[in-house]
């Protein structure tokens, strides 16, 4: 349904997309994950024929969207970034010039009705979008995209600014949408992606990392075992006591965050359950544990580091094809888990070493690549603006 | 297009941008009809013609600046720019919005010619030539105005580069140096090449010739073609701006 084949956007010397090449299928719901700054505006701004590409090419239902625009644009329904909304019209007026602009075919007030009705704004309809909030106005912006029932959605960040309540109910539409459409969606949120879409495709500084399964790709990332602790007590006393537990691979030390407490992070190795024997240990040397959680990896964590280094990507996403991803899922190697390792929450920890002569070197890599990391992902979002 | 058209000239009347248009429209005109007809008691448009031209300077501006810019600024051109229909159906359509807007502040104007008909005898021909080439040199301004508007994202650059050409434009035409009389010798060509281009560009040179009561094709075509110019160099600009 949608072909991408060696897409390279330049703005001038800054390769914003860099040979990037991917199919969606038909009825296929595909996320596309990414920091800012990674270029997916500007892919998904190639696919609808707002901006063209330097080189590559671009199939809609086999027709290339530089070639065939019109039937090309026929088949899309798009939702950038910013919703485009015409603030001095209301909703109805709004969707029915879109109506007319996309010269839809289907009778008009049963489409439209329809429609709104799906993402919820037949209340507002007759209300200038002006006034509407944020979350209204990017239902509105994604009824702009369905009109005219297009074969393929393409929709940048559709949850953006939206309530915890509106944005599974547009999760939802969005999966009723897949069954019949074919669904391109961006978004810098892993556990969005995770919830809707079948496949998952990562860019960064506009080149492809990762394709894979959503499934596949949570499994790598939920393999990490850390977890945040917060101990009452003296920091030196508190990693005398936790020295010696077998399977902690580092522990790293967040500073004070309550009164007379400490925070740390903690990795274990993996399939080690190390909590009881940290409560054990600190509940003998007299050391309250506070709190214990187990840490859910952020996508953002995974491209602090991967950002860092461009050798990086390689090292971790690159050569992780899809059978090696799904390699980490199932089995729990020591190898695997050092691809783990990389996606270090990114703090301005110091790093409290252990004694663990087996891995010494993984305690001092994620501290050094930490605060750059940070800078370059602020640097990123300053670009955007 | 018709939907971009439709749109487009519901927008003026949706802001105050319409009806400030029509309102300096109509009390500079109405005040020149009484000046050049009412009190010197004469069924002659061409004196009205003449100051009513100038009014142009002022008002297309603020019929164009919004155009382009307005829609790139809130980035709603990416709904347009990735809708099935081709950029020329797009400035097509701002166009002949702002064109209608003009009309219609063009025929209501008309109406000078009815209190003339019950007071005088007017000589209609004359009159429609008149109109029909105080509409084309707005029309010509309008095209000019959106082309400016395409090139920023900023209204007031839009307006204010508008005005300053149409200003440009409106007073070649009292320059009265003539720069082959100044230039002997070997420049003469050049001074001969300067007069040619300060009275091709002496807009109201061109507009002058419809106010004479004969319909000439030259200006007819002058305008027309200057217009479908900068149309041309609208979409131009929108669809290079794809490959920036």
């Amino acid at each position: 349904m949608v072909e991408i084949k060696n897409l390279t956007k330049k703005y001038g010397d800054n390769l914003a997309v860099d040979n990037i090449s991917f199919t969606v299928s038909k009825g296929e719901i595909l996320g596309f994950l990414g920091p800012n700054g990674a270029g997916k505006s500007t892919t998904m701004n190639i696919l609808t024929g707002y901006l063209s590409s330097t080189d590559g090419e671009v199939k809609i239902d086999g027709y290339d969207i530089l070639d065939n625009p019109i039937e090309a644009k026929k088949r899309i329904g798009y939702l950038p970034e910013h919703p485009p909304l015409y603030m001095d019209m209301t909703v109805s007026e709004y969707l029915d010039f879109v109506y007319e602009l996309k010269g839809v075919k289907e009778e008009r007030a049963e489409h439209l009705g329809k429609i709104m009705e799906a993402v919820k704004i037949t209340d507002v309809k007759d209300r200038l979008i002006a006034n509407l909030s944020k979350g209204y106005k990017q239902r509105v912006g994604l009824a702009q995209a369905m009109v005219g029932n297009p074969e393929v959605l393409i929709l940048d960040e559709p949850t953006v600014g939206l309530d915890p309540k509106q944005i599974i109910e547009i999760r939802d539409v969005i999966k009723k949408l897949g069954r019949e459409h074919t669904v391109i969606l961006s978004s810098h949120i892993l556990q969005e992606v995770n919830a809707i879409c079948e496949r998952v495709i990562i860019i960064n500084k506009g080149r492809l990392v990762a394709s894979d399964t959503a499934e596949n790709l949570g499994k790598s990332i939920s393999n990490e075992n850390k977890f945040q602790l917060r101990v009452s007590g003296d920091e030196r006393s508190i990693l005398d006591a936790l020295e010696g537990i077998s399977g902690i691979k580092y522990i790293k030390s967040l500073g004070r965050k309550e009164a007379g407490s400490i925070d740390f992070v903690i990795e274990a190795e993996p399939n080690v359950d190390v909590r009881t024997p940290i409560f054990n240990a600190l509940a003998q040397n007299g050391l309250p544990i506070l709190a214990m959680q187990a840490m859910d990896l952020s996508l953002e964590d995974i491209f602090l580091e991967v950002t860092q280094n461009p050798a990086d990507i390689d090292a971790v996403y690159e050569n992780v094809s899809e059978d090696e991803i799904e390699l980490v899922g199932s089995s729990n190697d020591a190898k695997e888990s050092k691809k783990l390792k990389t996606a270090e929450p990114a703090t301005d920890a110091v790093v409290a070493e252990i004694a663990q002569p087996a891995e010494p070197a993984t305690v001092a890599e994620p501290a050094i690549v930490a605060e750059p990391a940070i800078n370059a992902e602020k640097e990123e979002e300053g670009e955007e603006e | 297009m018709k939907a971009i058209l439709k749109r487009e000239f519901k927008s003026y009347f949706r802001s105050p941008i319409g009806f400030v248009f029509l309102a300096v429209f109509f009390a500079y005109s109405s005040l020149m009809f009484v000046f050049n007809n009412l009190l010197t008691q004469q069924t002659l448009m061409k004196p009205f013609f003449a100051e009513i031209s100038m009014i142009f300077i002022f008002v297309i501006p603020i019929l164009t600046m919004r155009s382009f810019a307005e829609e790139r600024k809130s980035k709603t051109d990416q709904l347009l720019l990735t809708a099935p229909v081709k950029v020329t159906d797009i400035v097509l359509g701002k166009f002949l919005a702002a064109a209608g807007v003009l009309l219609l502040a063009v025929v209501a104007t008309m109406f000078y010619v009815l209190v003339l008909n019950s007071y005088g005898e007017p000589v209609f021909s004359e009159i429609f030539i008149g109109y029909l080439g105080l509409f084309l040199m707005g029309a010509f301004f309008i095209s000019l105005g959106i082309f400016l508007s395409s090139l920023t994202q900023s209204q007031v650059i839009s307006a204010v580069s508008t005005l300053a050409i149409i200003f440009f434009l409106w007073f070649t035409s009292s320059l009265s140096i003539k720069f082959a009389n100044m230039m002997d010798g070997a420049f003469n060509w050049l001074g001969i090449f300067l007069d040619w281009l300060i009275d091709f560009l002496a807009i109201n040179n061109r507009f002058a010739d419809f106010t004479l009561g004969v319909l000439n094709f030259v200006p007819v075509f002058y305008f027309v073609s200057l217009t479908a110019l900068f149309l041309l160099l609208t979409v131009r600009v929108i669809e290079k701006r794809r490959w920036k």
